[in-house]
């Protein structure tokens, strides 16, 4: 084994493995220098290891504990504070911007009745030509089966039938109707 | 009940942490660790007022982290970390040490570590004529990455894995660093006349 000055602190701390151990044991034997190293090495080392000796007043656990005490207390009271002014702020924002969006809601709603009007004459429309579009093809059926009067009469009463789909359907409020008021 | 089990049993939030401290588990950590705590900020900091000051606002974190304690670790490695944490946030704020605390990691690791204090006066002399007297300036003088290492291995007692876990450093580095500081006290030591062996 070299000299090696580190090892021997790891030696006098028994840090070292037992063979790396025997090693320096049988170093020093044979090295003077090394083991004068050594002694100079336990000197600093035994004073390093008094250095946690320091005198400490007999009031310091308690005041630790009544410091602890008392900050936790309180930050539980400032916490309790904020909890109760967050409250307050979220209702004061929550009031003002449900008076600040009163105009626009309303603006919404009425886009929503004259949407629903709209809506509702297009499912008449679709309705009107679906009737008209099956009493075509009724006639057209009825025409190999029926005789001339009975055909006569069914076509006057689907005319009957399609005139007062048309007059209802012109009567339905339009859009821009609904628009005016 | 033993501390770290205790501590491990949950006491997980703010109604246990009340209880914990009416049931003296905090009690019993502050009489257990309040003496190496305190040791160890002193001689980090070297000002006895400041680190009765520190070792209670180390405890009210060590207090108010207790239900993230993880019990992998051992509780004073993790305590010592919370203590060597806000020591050393202390002494960088102290801009008037910055002769020592400028020194980066790098640095630490490249340059040798040199004690050089002037020469004393004959009044400082008689002063510093005890052996320990002269180590316990020599570890004030120390750049703090090396005050660091050798405090919390001298002091709080802890191992170099202990050590390495604190101070997030790989071991390697840890080993080196006591090595070198334990070097340069003695060699201050040396050049002051004191052979160690006396």
């Amino acid at each position: 084994m070299n000299c090696d000055r580190e090892k021997l602190y790891l030696y006098l701390e028994r840090a070292l493995s037992p063979s790396e151990s025997a090693e320096v044991s049988a170093h020093l034997q044979t090295c003077p220098a090394c083991a004068a190293e050594l002694g100079s090495q336990q000197a600093v080392m035994d004073e390093l290891d008094r250095l946690a000796d320091v005198p400490l007043p007999q009031w310091l656990p308690e005041r630790i504990i009544q410091r602890v005490s008392e900050d936790v207390a309180l930050a539980w009271q400032t916490k309790a504070e904020r909890r109760r002014a967050l409250v307050v702020a979220v209702g004061l924002t929550a009031i003002t911007c449900a008076l600040l969006s009163l105009p626009t809601l309303a603006g919404y709603l009425r886009t929503a009745w004259v949407g629903l009007h709209l809506a509702g004459r297009l499912v008449w429309d679709l309705v009107a030509v679906s009737l008209k579009a099956v009493s075509l093809v009724t006639i057209g059926l009825l025409h190999d089966v029926a005789g001339e009067t009975e055909l006569i009469v069914l076509l006057a009463l689907l005319t009957g039938v399609i005139i007062s789909l048309i007059v209802a359907h012109r009567t339905w409020p339009s859009s821009a109707s609904l628009e005016k008021r | 009940m033993d501390v770290s089990t205790a501590v491990a049993a949950g006491y997980g939030n703010e109604e246990a942490m009340a209880r914990a401290i009416q049931s003296d588990l905090f009690e019993r950590i502050v009489h257990r660790y309040h003496r190496p705590v305190t040791a160890f900020i002193y001689r980090m900091v070297g000002d006895y007022e400041t680190a009765l000051d520190l070792t209670q606002e180390v405890f009210l974190k060590v207090y108010l982290a207790l239900d993230r304690y993880d019990e992998r670790f051992k509780f004073s490695t993790w305590l010592f970390k919370i203590a060597s944490n806000h020591t050393i946030d202390y002494l960088r704020k102290q801009t008037h040490r910055t002769h020592s605390l400028d020194a980066t990691e790098e640095d630490a690791e490249n340059h040798p570590v040199e004690l050089v204090s002037p020469e004393p006066s004959p009044e400082r002399q008689s002063i510093l004529h005890e052996r320990r007297t002269i180590i316990e300036a020599a570890i004030a003088e120390l750049p703090l990455p090396y005050r660091q290492v050798i405090v919390l291995r001298h002091v709080a007692e802890l191992s170099y894995e202990e050590i390495a876990h604190v101070t997030g450093l790989p071991l390697g580095t840890v080993k080196n660093r006591i090595f070198r500081a334990r070097e340069a006290i003695r060699k201050k030591l040396l050049r002051m006349g004191i052979d160690g062996t006396e």
